[in-house]
């Protein structure tokens, strides 16, 4: 079941970005962000380990694409 | 050499014709021209023709050779150019309206190369707007069509450049590859892509979607084509900083060795689940072929393979709506309505979504590396589906409706989270005349063992010389 989103939520996010909404956006996004949502949803159900700083380190380094010399 | 022949040649065929001087650059140029004027209507695989800009160059080429200079085997060769790839005088609008006046004063690290490869810019191809999409169904440029049957999708991003090579308006073309973008398209069209590793090419001049998952590469009819091409873009580029200062190997070296005790990882998981009961047979019978010629197969299984996509996501999302910031609040209506709200949703994700995304990226390279320890390459499909109908958002598989964004996601963007090069490259045709694609994803930086698997199937059998009729 895909969570639904109101549109009161959407509005109070965009105003925390600053991003400025029509009523309409605000509308078109609150019913595409609950399948949103819930797809990210999915990255709570992995243990990621530590929290120590070093080993957060280690595991966000990778924004070079990760990949290691052959 | 009649002009037909000339545009359905590949590039290391047409390379040959040029050095024995059976051919000329501006015959094959011409040639090539005519092929898009008959067929672009139809498909609509190009944005931009340069015409008069290609023609003086390929008689630059021509005057070149006959005065003994050799540029090497892309010498007079015409190559077309994704619409995200800047181009020296040559507009750059990367599928969208904001930069639709764009005329670059430089070209990408990567066009650059080609051009001093002797190559000859023949225009630039139609992508989806900002490569921010699958289905290249551009709100500003039209949609493209797929040769096979032009009421489907050509893929994309990279969608004009797989049109152009599949109906013969295009000898050489380049991509690129955030989620699949050079492979959904090849495998949709029935041609050849690779999606090199992460850092290999330059994406210096390269408009960016997602600077952690973006890849530049070549699509073409052959993995003997993606050497050529692969020889003269790659290697490192201090501009672009996630290049990879690495030796940049002959890619052709491995071409001709047969592939007898080749360990080959078939995914028990993830990879062949929900796949298309057409390209799932194509795929098994490929994997045979491939058995056939000596290759060994391993079952492997792949770890975190269920927050693949959604790690990937949270990267996309972010990273794309951190570039687009300021165009997203300024002039919004510029945007297509699919582009719209994916950069208006990736506004609204949470800080911690994408550093989980990248945490959990870190897992998927170390699951990806242990797992691909005992095999030299790892066989899936290129896509799970066909090419789909224009317009078609949902797709059915085995009963089970699904996004069809989320159906090429599945398969293809784990390659670019953890940066493996990936080759998609047709091994079928369904009962409707639509091809199907296969992947062969290799270590990081072995594009040269990916081509020689690649290369063998391909001389095995004919899926490569399959051609649409239009």
């Amino acid at each position: 079941m895909v969570p639904v989103v109101s549109a009161d939520l959407v509005e109070k996010l965009a105003n925390l970005v600053r991003l400025p909404l029509s009523p309409h956006r605000i509308s078109v996004i609150a019913q595409a962000f609950g399948q949103l949502l819930d797809d990210l949803n999915k990255l709570d159900e992995i243990d990621l380990g530590p929290t120590e700083p070093a080993v957060i380190f280690q595991q966000v380094r990778g924004t070079k694409g990760g990949v290691e010399k052959r | 050499m009649n002009a037909e022949s000339l545009y359905y040649m590949t590039a290391a065929q047409l390379s040959e014709a040029i050095k024995r001087r059976e051919v000329s650059s501006v015959e094959i140029t011409k040639s090539l021209l005519d092929r898009i004027d008959k067929t672009n209507g139809a498909i609509n695989a190009y944005v931009s023709i340069a015409a008069d800009e290609a023609l003086t160059a390929a008689r630059a080429m021509d005057e070149a050779l006959s005065a003994g200079y050799y540029f090497g085997p892309l010498h007079g060769i015409p190559v077309s150019v994704k619409d995200l790839y800047e181009t020296k005088g040559l507009r750059t609008a990367g599928g969208g309206r904001i930069l639709a006046n764009n005329v670059p004063d430089e070209d990408a690290t990567s066009v650059a190369r080609l051009r001093r490869g002797g190559a000859v810019i023949v225009g630039k191809t139609n992508t989806h707007e900002y490569a921010y999409g699958y289905t290249t169904e551009n709100p500003h440029y039209g949609a493209t069509r797929n040769p096979w049957d032009t009421t489907r999708i050509a893929g994309g991003s990279s969608g004009g450049s797989g049109a152009a090579v599949a109906a013969g308006s295009a000898v050489v073309a380049l991509g690129t590859d955030t989620g699949g973008s050079i492979r959904v398209p090849s495998s949709f069209c029935g041609i050849t892509g690779l999606k090199p590793t992460y850092g290999r090419v330059s994406r210096k001049g390269v408009l960016p979607l997602s600077w952690s998952l973006d890849h530049a590469g070549p699509m073409v009819r052959s993995a003997s084509d993606v050497a050529i091409v692969m020889n003269v873009m790659a290697g490192d580029d201090p501009a672009d900083p996630a290049s990879a200062d690495v030796p940049v190997p002959n890619f052709a070296s491995r071409l001709n060795r047969d592939i007898r005790g080749l360990r080959m990882g078939i995914p028990k998981n993830h990879f062949f689940d929900r796949i298309d009961p057409e390209v799932l047979k194509a795929v098994q019978v490929a994997i045979k072929v491939l058995e056939g010629l000596g290759a060994i197969s391993i079952e492997v299984n792949f770890p975190h393979m269920e927050q693949a996509v959604s790690a990937w996501l949270a990267i996309l999302l972010a990273e794309a709506s951190s570039i687009h910031e300021r165009d997203i609040r300024q002039r919004p209506a510029d945007y297509g309505e699919d582009v719209r709200l994916y950069l208006e949703e990736g506004e609204l994700v949470a800080a911690g979504r994408y550093l989980k995304g990248q945490r959990i990226r870190r897992l998927l390279v170390e699951g990806f590396r242990e797992t691909m320890a005992g095999v030299d390459v790892v066989i899936t499909p290129a896509t799970a589906v066909p090419a789909t109908k224009l317009g078609e958002s949902v797709v059915t598989i085995d009963g089970e409706e699904e996004e069809l964004f989320r159906i090429l996601a599945r398969i293809s963007s784990p390659f670019d989270m953890t940066g493996l090069p990936a080759l998609a490259l047709p091994c079928g045709l369904t009962k409707r005349g639509l091809p199907v694609g296969l992947q062969i994803v290799g270590h990081p930086f072995a594009e040269d063992v990916v081509l020689q698997v690649g290369h063998a199937f391909e001389q095995a059998t004919d899926w490569s010389k399959r051609r649409p009729t239009i």
